[in-house]
């Protein structure tokens, strides 16, 4: 009793847009973490994310 | 209290120093009730049912105008910079701009009030509670308004970035000042306008204060 | 030294299990929980709707928890944390927007239902979006930081007001209701999906204020004392926080 017409339809598509939404973002925040930033003066090699940042800019 | 006060009259002379742009903002507002009652059309009936929406969408849509312009005296010659270096109190400056703005929008809420009755036919006998309402919407509005205009006077975007932070968070004044003004105008057999008034009066309460506390942060490095 | 390398591992250790107890979790609840005597399949929905709820209020709280955290102390750690929560937080709020919309339409007929919950949720969505945009117009740090966190103060005070008042306004209209309880014959895949989405959550906030940190990081930096001295055209932030 009481079902609704359409409703696996529905399901999988709420399914579907939650994992593609959650798998595009992962990807992203992955992609990014990995994207170094430019030091104010323009030259490459800022700190990579995570280890080593501070100890590394005492070199210059 | 003595900063306040000389807050409040610095605030008066600005207001009154430049009172044709307000009469330009009040033409804007009259303009968009105008243009309301396009997209609805000719029948009276609705627009007599919507007309508190609209009356409260003109002030909203008119607050930006004004809320984004009331720093610009303060910016123009980095006078917030001089008049924090001379110890005025943060909160002083906050509550004079924020009451300047609050009288400023119920007064262009009241001048739009005959406007509405003439074109969508929605009137009410209540005055006093009428104006009650817009006294209260327009604190709403002027609270959380005065605070982001003085972040974003400093920004850039400034006429895009006021609307984007201050709608989203006016989201209760909007309900409960359009329900209660709606109900006034329509009849209100079961007597929910205290409850919205209510409602109105604890936004108030919270914003106010909150937004006065939090004041000193948004100009300090300035 | 396995402490650095164990550090950057575990948002991905996180972002892993979660995904893990959430495709165990929504297995269960497609293909073995029961139908919904009411509404059969589509209550299905109800396994990640649910969840994505919880999880996005949790991120968004833990935004108004850093916000705070900086605002008192003022260390940079917190702005970072801020951000990661606003932005996890609103790709949360967004999705709980889209599976709202799903479940409305074949239960209600109309793909917005104004249930106080969700309305209220895409009032934050837009307010938290707004502090997103603006801390991309302002380029000082230490402006961004203290606004940003003075924004997000403001917008998390507003969600019970919005939730009030969006409940009473609706009250007058409609009497639908979206079902509050869940019988304990699906309290399995919920449970399962809410961990596999909180673990997710982690994950991403922690990935998140890392890029957030090295950001900071990177405009904070003093230049280098090889430069000369006329070279003065970065005016480097002056966060002394």
């Amino acid at each position: 009793m009481g079902t609704i017409t359409g409703g696996w339809g529905f399901v999988i598509a709420g399914y579907a847009l939650t994992a593609m939404v959650l798998v595009s973002y992962t990807i992203s925040l992955v992609i990014r973490s990995r994207v170094r930033f430019p030091s104010p003066e323009g030259e490459g090699g800022a700190p990579a994310p995570g280890e080593g940042s501070r100890a590394d800019r005492g070199e210059w | 209290m003595n900063q306040l006060l000389a807050a409040l009259w610095k605030e008066g002379l600005l207001q009154w120093n430049l009172r044709s742009r307000f009469f330009a903002v009040a033409v804007f507002g009259t303009t968009s009730l105008l243009l309301f009652s396009f997209a609805i059309g000719p029948s009276a009936h609705a627009l007599r049912q919507y007309s508190a929406g609209f009356l409260w969408l003109a002030l909203l849509l008119s607050s930006t105008l004004t809320l984004s312009e009331s720093f610009h005296a303060e910016t123009e010659h980095r006078a917030l910079e001089g008049l924090l270096l001379l110890q005025a109190s943060p909160r002083a400056l906050f509550y004079g701009k924020a009451i300047a703005n609050w009288l400023q929008l119920a007064i262009l809420g009241m001048m739009l009030v005959p406007i509405m009755v003439v074109l969508y036919d929605a009137g009410t006998t209540d005055l006093f509670r009428l104006a009650g309402i817009i006294l209260l919407g327009s604190a709403g509005l002027s609270a959380p308004g005065t605070l982001y205009a003085a972040m974003v006077t400093q920004a850039r975007a400034q006429q895009t970035l006021l609307p984007l932070l201050l709608f989203p968070l006016v989201v209760p004044v909007l309900l409960a000042s359009v329900k209660a003004t709606s109900l006034l105008i329509l009849g209100d057999p079961m007597g929910q306008t205290p409850s919205w008034i209510g409602l109105l009066l604890c936004f108030n309460a919270i914003y106010w204060s909150l937004c006065g506390l939090l004041f000193g942060r948004v100009v300090e490095d300035s | 030294m396995t402490s650095p390398r164990l550090s950057r591992r575990l948002p991905l250790l996180f972002i892993l299990v979660g995904a893990a107890l959430l495709l165990c979790g929504s297995y269960i609840g497609l293909f073995v929980a029961p139908p919904e005597r009411m509404m059969g399949e589509v209550q299905r929905l109800m396994y990640v709707h649910v969840p994505t709820a919880w999880n996005s209020m949790l991120a968004l709280t833990f935004a108004f928890i850093a916000a705070l955290a900086y605002l008192i102390g003022g260390a940079w750690k917190w702005d970072a944390r801020m951000e990661a929560g606003i932005e996890v937080g609103v790709v949360l709020a967004f999705l709980l927007c889209v599976q709202g919309s799903i479940w409305a339409k074949p239960t209600w007929g109309v793909w917005w239902d104004w249930d106080p919950r969700l309305t209220t949720t895409a009032v934050l969505l837009l307010a938290f979006a707004g502090i997103i945009a603006l801390r991309r117009f302002v380029d000082d740090p230490g402006r961004r930081a203290t606004w940003s966190a003075v924004a997000t103060i403001i917008a998390f005070a507003d969600v019970p007001i919005v939730y009030f008042s969006v409940k009473w306004w609706n009250s007058l209209h409609q009497l639908q209701s979206t079902p509050q309880t869940v019988s304990s014959a699906f309290h399995l895949p919920l449970r399962m999906n809410a961990f596999g989405i909180l673990f997710l959550m982690i994950g991403w906030i922690m990935l998140r204020s890392r890029i957030a940190q090295a950001r900071l990081e990177s405009e904070l930096a003093p230049p280098p004392a090889a430069t000369s001295f006329s070279d003065n055209a970065h005016a480097t932030a002056g966060g002394h926080r």
